[in-house]
């Protein structure tokens, strides 16, 4: 490894710098008049190729072998770089020999970290701020969402999402749990400029450089909206050198990961059949042989709609048309005019999904001089989701131009200009859809038309196919510009600085939902949907302008005391413009597949519709740091909002922060662990951030809604004021303790952190119930408490074996919220996801009942509901009682393989008081672990990324059997219910009615999993060729690698449904894995 | 160190300058800057200008729902009314669904703005349509609740009104009586009222309304009490009270309003504003609730159709193929009526009502 650095490094020298001095200075022996440099690395080896130059020269000698080479003696000072490592200056002060040592740059506590308006050295924050580095977490994947790329890399930021579609992944960031009862998104800034989720995504992931989040008060910088935690984005800039041009490129083939487990026709059958069965033996209880009950079956549609006569004169019904489905052939039969056509082996999952393709491509060029620096990128992605039959993907591409120049010695200009456009286009019908009914049928009948015989209007094929598209185009044009002009020589340490920012963001949708047809087997219209059709094209744009003026001052006071301060006004203004409009009457020319309102008929039923809002921000901001010979630090910053939201006298608001560290490390009484311990922070910070969800645009004006009244013979319009307004509403606003401890050993190689926070949102919107005299809904005002703690843990360890590199880091973290309190509140538990309801449990409290095992036998049954469900005289049941009625006969009834509900609060009935509180919805624990290794040109990395509790009670269709008619079923129960051969004490018996088994798993203990998962997001095999062998062609670097995302995971569901599913079933779209193919050239 | 005092006074000095200059610069483009109106919704600020505004104000408060011939109402809209707790009674009421106060808000408003509007005689058929719907609304929960919470302004979230106790129903029929009184005087009368208006209430129908609520009140008290039901209560622990306001109308005065206004109206029939129907001659009452305006039911062999009909008093129109669009403003309770019926008020009140459907009733949840 260093042989090739050797070699790279000569090779570069030799390219940047005069030859014949490189040449003559690497000779052994000392010539006279020279001093002897020595470069050490941060071990005490010696750094070879290192570059030690005159300061103020342009020329530069490379040391050799042994770190060493010669320069004049008259130089006074020098400067010696290397890459990876700090920059290091040394003083000749008529020495012979000077010997230097290095400091790697990554993991030093130098490192700049940026913060609210500027930045600060790693060493000094005295806040839970983290951040990362772009190349980190996007290089080398194939995943081209930038919100699911950040799963697990930061402690305490949690990613959810609930699908792998490109475009429509449904993710969305949280920091540090919930703090509202009205959501409490992140604030995201790009490059200084406010930016939705949805711009976030539209970024190229190669374009940013770091991404730092603040996680507790430091981000009352950003006042009114920090509540939700700050993500600032910062993108690449050039640097100082010869101009360099990347290209990195990839291919990925996205590949089924968890299948939704939905049942595949014999699976189904099975599970019908047993359910009739049961349900025939438990209607009519006089029958006693399996002969008896067989012949008792209802065959439902078996009966019915699906059968008929074959082409043979065979009629296949009822059991016999159950034993031909079964058999798996397919065939057709002819009922009344409908001929259908059947293939029991047919299976939407393997129809519909099926493996895709995506492309990256990226190229970037950045150099600068000594005055200046740009980079300037371009990118283009096209990925696809696993739908087979109809597009659905996404293609971003998008430019972007970063510039700076010093144009004297006072002025710094900083600009950027960038322009993206993300497409998604998606099926505007029938996604995700498949489940509806158990498919036995073909897909398309034989003229290459959708096919239903059964529904007539539910194939989802002829939704996907025939149904129409839904294209969003977002498209964001952002401009930067910042100038700071360094007062230096007037006061020193002083800077002035402006900066001004325009970013537009424009949403074009076209909804285009077209008639879709469904015909039988020889084409026979057997129903349609969407008619006449709707054509709906909206435009809407956001533009924000950002202006900023600010005052820094940097200095150091006697070696010891170091002020930071900076002072400043920023203002920032959006405008919201919205112009839709419809046409609903069907295609001009249908089939031609012409997409535009003017080929589509008109008709009295047009919609045309606008919208438009606007709001201000006026701001003071300003941060002051003092650290006393970085051992003890103090910080207070602060924020004046005025918001054109509120009213004048609710208007402006103060969000401050004060925070204080102590690095014990740096004391001298700790010099004597100093190579073993080299950093030990203590932090802690309290501040007011404030939360921006819950205020409308405009909170204090009534708005006037409007209606029609028919009166003669037209309508005429009628007008009111519609709500009642407050003049006492303002932002939420969030206490937040956070302390921290920082912690570094062994030189720097083993970092870590701990964190603990505890939020308390004062004055959280909610909704206060007056009696309805007042006749009108009060708005939300600020009654309401809720609390939010939790812990963060960091660690890593990164070294090396000679050359061999590796790193293995983690992060794990825990937040949980509790309601304190709400006023007018009810406070009584709901079965199922109590969502902000319950004082004292938190936002999302899951309540079931608690269940004990199945009933066995009949007498267990007998005796149940002598306990529970008679009352004294045995004339009904108990008040209140939810247990179903007994009866001999009939499925709706406690029997043997009922599920059997425990009376837990002892009053000898069961009611809905019998409810206990089972978990939290929220992730808890979630944790991201990293470990990888670079070697002689290979470089491996792999991430898990998971969560460790997370209370889940699956919701749809599919978390019981049979609990609607119609629909497939989860296969996850087949062979597992209860039947008297199978007495087990989990699942329940099989029945197709629909009560019985929402009684037997709705709401039950047995239905709450925890949603514990560990996957492995990301892993990447990576080789760089030597760049002896690349140089031959000119090429800087040329790596190939192979990754994959989503490739395993481990997880404790256990009805068949991928984790990040979340507690939907309503869908059969699989979750999917990227395995990706990928190449980086440098020249 | 000296140097370094001196630096921080000059520091000091320019942070001063630059400070006030920028609070300068943003307190000036600050107050246009954070006065932010909606554009694309009316406010407050622009809304009860003109008169035309105000008609638009008073075309919200029409709520017709609750009539006894609606829905909800069933055997409660008929004379059975009195007989059980319904009514007014010291047993506690459960139906929540016709306790609404809404269009009473909505009246109070454009009362409240009426008020400050320079030119009253410009919005008096407005303001007139304002006080009959707030009359109408406490009457129609006065039936069904006996004395109630009495609303005559704009409530506020700190109003002692909404956690006061009921008013009795004798408190109740007087400010009916007054707002009715008040609501005859500025309405104007049918025939003045343009074709493309009607349907609107006018003076007459508001005689005719005033006529039935002192016909239902005045056989009320002199009826009820004489089944030895205590419907009234003590005002505290339960009912609404007895409580009787200065100069409140006996019995007799009562029937007496009552007589006056429906004569009212008869003489203006007698105008020629209002005709009983006789298209058909002796089947005419036969064919009366068959009547249609062209939809391809006109059910008569004189092909007469619903214009053709002057009995209504005061009516309520919809329009059972018009585009599906909200004719109560507000869809209370979550239903909204989307078809037709329309009833008049010559007929008696035991009348059976069913045959005065055309279309079947078809009910949209919100």
């Amino acid at each position: 490894m260093k042989k090739i650095i050797i070699a790279a490094a000569m090779a570069a020298a030799s390219l940047s710098y005069a030859p014949e001095a490189a040449m003559a200075q690497t000779a052994a022996h000392a010539p006279a008049n020279t001093v002897k440099v020595t470069v050490l690395d941060e071990q005490g080896e010696p750094l070879i190729g290192a570059a030690v130059k005159v300061k103020g020269e342009k020329t530069a000698v490379t040391t050799d072998l042994d770190g060493q080479c010669y320069l004049p003696s008259s130089a006074e000072v020098l400067e010696i770089s290397y890459i990876g490592y700090k920059p290091a200056t040394v003083q000749v002060a008529g020495q012979k020999e000077v010997q230097v040592e290095m400091q790697p740059t990554s993991n030093t506590l130098d490192e700049m970290v940026v913060v609210g308006y500027t930045t600060a050295k790693k060493e000094s924050l005295t806040s839970a701020i983290t951040q990362i580095k772009g190349d980190d977490v996007y290089k080398g994947r194939g995943n081209t969402n930038t919100t699911v790329a950040l799963q697990g890399a930061v402690a305490g930021l949690t990613v959810t999402r609930t699908s792998t579609r490109p475009g429509n992944e449904g993710a969305s960031i949280q920091i540090r749990g919930d703090v509202s009862i009205n959501g409490s998104e992140p604030l995201i800034l790009i490059d200084g400029v406010s930016a939705s989720l949805d711009e976030f995504n539209g970024l190229n992931g190669n374009d940013i450089e770091s991404i730092s989040v603040l996680k507790d008060a430091s981000a009352a910088i950003y006042g009114a909206r920090s509540a939700g935690g700050v993500i600032l984005v910062t993108t690449k800039r050039g640097k100082e050198g010869k101009a360099t041009v990347t290209y990195s490129g990839s291919y990925s083939r996205t590949i089924k990961g968890i299948q939704t487990p939905i049942t595949n026709n014999q699976e189904w059958l099975q599970m019908f059949y047993e359910a009739q069965y049961n349900d025939a033996a438990a209607g009519n209880s006089s029958l006693k042989t399996p002969e008896e009950i067989h012949n008792a079956i209802n065959w439902w549609v078996f009966s019915g709609d699906v059968s008929g006569v074959t082409d043979d004169g065979t009629t296949l019904v009822g059991e016999s048309m159950w034993n031909a489905l079964m058999a798996g052939e397919p065939f057709t039969v002819t009922k009344g005019n409908k001929v259908q056509r059947f293939v029991p082996g047919n299976s939407f999952l393997d129809y519909l999904y099926d493996d895709a393709d995506s492309w990256k491509h990226d190229v970037s060029v950045s150099g600068g001089g000594k005055n200046f620096n740009y980079r300037a990128s371009l990118f283009y992605s096209d990925s696809n989701s696993q739908l087979a039959i109809a597009e659905d993907g996404e293609k971003k591409y998008g430019g972007r131009i970063n510039a700076g120049i010093q144009v004297n010695d006072h002025l710094n200009i900083e600009t950027g200009v960038s322009y993206e456009q993300r497409k998604i286009t998606s099926p505007s019908q029938g996604v995700g859809q498949g489940w509806m009914d158990q498919w036995f049928w073909a897909f398309e009948n034989e003229n290459g038309d959708p096919y239903d015989t059964f529904n007539g209007a539910r194939n989802p094929v002829g939704l996907l196919k025939n149904g129409g598209q839904d294209k969003i185009l977002y498209t964001t044009l952002r401009a930067t510009g910042q100038a700071t002009y360094d007062l230096g020589t007037w006061v020193p340490g002083l800077k002035l600085r402006g900066n001004a920012s325009y970013r537009e963001m424009g949403r074009d949708e076209t909804l285009e939902k077209n008639p879709v047809y469904w015909y039988d087997w020889v084409g026979t219209l057997m129903g349609s949907a969407t008619k006449p059709g709707s054509l709906e094209e909206s435009h809407k744009t956001w533009k924000n302008y950002t202006l900023g003026g600010f005052l820094l001052y940097n200095r150091q006071f006697a070696d010891v005391h170091n002020v930071d301060v900076m002072l400043g006004v920023t203002a920032e203004r959006e405008d919201y413009k919205a112009v839709t409009a419809s046409r609903n009457n069907g295609p001009l020319y249908e089939g031609s597949g012409l997409v535009d309102l003017n080929v589509w008929n008109s008709g009295t039923n047009n919609g045309a519709s606008g919208g438009q809002t606007q709001w201000g921000l006026v701001s003071y901001v300003g941060d002051l740091r003092y650290n006393y010979a970085q051992r003890y630090l103090v910080e207070f910053l602060m924020r004046r909002d005025g918001s054109s939201k509120l009213s004048k006298s609710q208007r402006w608001k103060n969000f401050w922060s004060i925070s204080g560290g102590w690095v014990i490390s740096n004391e001298s009484f700790m010099r004597p662990f100093s190579p073993f311990l080299t950093n030990l922070k203590v932090r802690y910070n309290y501040g007011k951030t404030g939360n921006v969800s819950g205020i409308n645009d405009y909170e204090r004006y009534a708005s006037v809604a409007s209606g029609s009244v028919l009166f003669g013979n037209a309508m005429q319009t009628s007008l009111w004021l519609d709500g009642m307004t407050s003049d006492s509403r303002t932002w939420e606003t969030i206490n937040t303790h956070n302390a921290g401890v920082d912690f570094g050993f062994f030189n720097q190689r083993l970092t870590g952190s701990f964190d603990w926070f505890d939020k308390t949102n004062d004055g959280m919107f909610i909704e206060v119930v007056y009696p309805s005299v007042l006749g009108a809904d009060a708005p939300k005002t600020n009654n309401g408490k809720l609390r939010t703690r939790g812990w963060e843990v960091e660690l890593t360890w990164r070294d090396h074996i000679g050359d061999f590199n590796y790193y293995v880091g983690g992060q794990l973290s825990d937040a949980w919220t509790k309601l304190l309190e709400l006023t007018n509140n009810e406070n009584v538990p709901n079965p199922g996801n109590n969502q902000y309801r319950i004082v004292g449990k938190p936002l999302n409290a899951i309540y079931v009942y608690q269940t004990d095992g199945v009933f066995q036998t009949q007498e267990e049954v007998d005796a149940y509901y002598e306990m529970y469900y008679w009352n004294a005289d045995h004339s009904g049941p108990k008040a209140n009682n939810i247990l179903p009625a007994p009866a001999t006969d009939g499925t709706y009834r406690l029997r043997p393989g009922a599920r059997k509900l425990v009376d837990l609060n002892g009053d000898g009935a069961i009611t809905t008081d019998d409810l206990y509180y089972a978990g939290d919805k929220s992730p808890r624990l979630t944790f991201g672990f990293k470990l990888g290794f670079d070697w002689k040109g290979f470089d491996v990395g792999a991430f898990f990324q998971g969560v460790w509790k997370q209370t889940l009670l699956r919701t749809g269709n599919f978390y019981a059997p049979f609990v609607v008619n119609y629909t497939s079923q989860n296969k996850t129960f087949l062979g597992k219910t209860w039947s008297e051969d199978n007495p087990t004490n989990d699942y329940c018996i099989l029945s197709r009615d629909n009560n019985f088994n929402k009684f037997n798993y709705e709401n039950k203990d047995v239905s709450v999993t925890n949603n514990r998962y560990i996957r492995l997001k990301n892993l990447v095999v990576g080789y760089t060729l030597p760049q002896a062998v690349t140089r031959y062609v000119g090429v800087e670097k040329f790596r190939v690698y192979f990754s994959g995302d989503d490739l395993w995971e481990w997880t404790k569901v256990k009805d068949g449904y991928d984790p990040e599913y979340g507690e939907a079933s309503n869908n059969t779209f699989p979750f999917s894995r990227l395995l990706t193919f990928g190449v980086e050239l440098t020249f | 160190m000296k140097n370094n005092i001196n630096t921080l006074i000059i520091m000091k000095r320019y942070i001063n300058i630059f400070a006030i200059g920028a609070l300068a610069a943003a307190a000036t483009g600050c107050s246009d800057f954070l006065e932010l109106e909606p554009k694309s919704s009316g406010t407050e600020a622009i809304f009860f200008q003109n008169a035309e505004q105000f008609e638009q104000a008073a075309n919200a408060c029409y709520d017709f729902t609750g009539w006894k011939s609606s829905y909800w109402w069933m055997d409660g809209g008929t004379d059975l009314s009195g007989f059980t707790s319904t009514g007014g009674g010291t047993t506690v009421e459960t139906d929540e669904d016709n306790w609404n106060y809404e269009n009473i808000r909505t009246c109070c408003i454009l009362l409240s703005k009426a008020e400050q509007y320079a030119n009253p005689d410009e919005i008096s058929a407005s303001v007139g349509t304002a006080y009959f719907f707030r009359a109408w609304d406490h009457f129609r929960m006065l039936q069904k609740y006996g004395g109630i919470p009495i609303v005559d302004h704009v409530l506020d979230v700190n109003d002692e009104v909404i956690y006061g106790l009921r008013n009795s129903r004798y408190e109740v029929i007087n400010f009916i009586i007054s707002d009715l009184q008040k609501a005859i005087e500025l309405l104007p009368k049918e025939s003045a009222i343009a074709s493309a208006d009607k349907g609107k209430v006018s003076k007459e129908g508001a005689q005719g309304f005033l006529a039935r609520v002192c016909l239902y009140e005045g056989t009320w008290e002199k009826y009820v009490p004489s089944i030895g039901y205590d419907l009234d209560g003590d005002g505290q622990s339960q009912g609404a009270g007895s409580a009787k306001p200065d100069g409140y109308p006996s019995v007799t005065e009562l029937l007496t309003l009552a007589r006056d206004n429906a004569k009212a109206v008869i003489n203006e029939a007698e105008t020629g504003t209002f005709q009983l129907w006789n298209e058909c001659d002796s089947l005419s009452y036969y064919y009366l609730f068959n009547l249609d305006d062209g939809e391809g039911n006109l059910a008569n062999y004189m092909g007469a159709g619903k214009s053709s009909n002057k009995e209504f008093i005061l009516k309520k129109t919809l329009r059972l193929h018009a585009a599906a669009r909200r004719h109560q403003h507000r869809p209370r309770g979550g239903y909204l009526a989307r078809l037709q019926f329309q009833f008049d008020f010559r007929r008696p009140i035991c009348m059976p009502q069913r045959s005065a459907y055309p279309r079947e009733l078809h009910w949209q949840h919100e």
